[in-house]
């Protein structure tokens, strides 16, 4: 047990997929316990949020890299 | 009449005449032909010397010619020497300001093409920002259940590649 983990998503998760996720992510990280939260700025995907980290998997963080890869480069 | 006829009248008119000849020639015609001859050789000593100094002064006057001429000829030389440097001056003056303007023609169109390229890349760069916005605008609304469990799926097998 090293790590509390909270999973935002863009949208409600039904019983059985919170409870796939929360398998894997405890197996995965050797966590204590897995929460869930909606976050709709997410749009699609799905951030985790350590105790002393985050990681974004989401559609909205992509969208930023993109955005900032695009503005960035220059022809 | 006949007193002026007769012989010894007449002889003595001759010797008196005679005696006056040697006389005259005697007392008068020896200094008068001194004086003359002093004369003459006065008038010949200043015509020799006003001949002298007319030469004298057409010489002066050549070699003021020549010194004339020499100096015009001098003077006109520098002149064209001057005009010459003075048109050279001016043609590298005319090069000079040429190259000039074709720098600053050339700096300004760099400047002028270094500007549209920054506008057209502020430009590429608004609209790839302003894609992405509409992209983050209209995604929400134009996914799908399928599609949203579709891009769960890809983040959570993203996720699970992820080490902490």
């Amino acid at each position: 047990m090293r790590f509390d983990l909270i999973v935002y998503t863009a949208h409600e998760l039904d019983d059985q997929t919170k409870a796939e996720l929360k398998d894997k992510f405890i197996k995965k990280y050797q966590i204590d316990g897995v929460a869930f939260s909606i976050d709709k700025s997410l749009i699609g995907g799905m951030k985790l949020v350590f105790r002393d980290h985050i990681q974004d998997f989401s559609v909205a963080a992509k969208l930023r890299s993109l955005k900032k890869h695009l503005i960035s480069e220059t022809v | 009449m006949e007193h002026l006829l007769d012989p010894i009248y007449v002889g003595l008119h001759i010797l008196n005449l005679i005696v006056m000849v040697l006389v005259l020639k005697k007392l008068v015609y020896k200094p008068v032909s001194k004086f003359m001859q002093k004369r003459k050789e006065d008038v010949e000593q200043q015509t020799k010397a006003a001949e002298d100094a007319l030469s004298a002064a057409k010489e002066l006057s050549e070699k003021v010619e020549l010194e004339k001429q020499e100096l015009e000829k001098n003077t006109r030389n520098q002149c064209y020497s001057e005009l010459a440097q003075a048109h050279a001056k001016a043609e590298q003056i005319i090069a000079d300001a040429k190259q000039e303007a074709q720098k600053i023609t050339k700096e300004a169109g760099e400047q002028a093409q270094q500007l549209l390229d920054a506008a057209k890349e502020q430009q590429r760069q608004s609209a790839a920002a302003l894609a992405v916005d509409i992209a983050a605008a209209v995604l929400p609304e134009a996914l799908t259940e399928q599609q949203q469990r579709e891009l769960l799926n890809a983040s959570v097998e993203e996720a699970m590649k992820y080490e902490i």
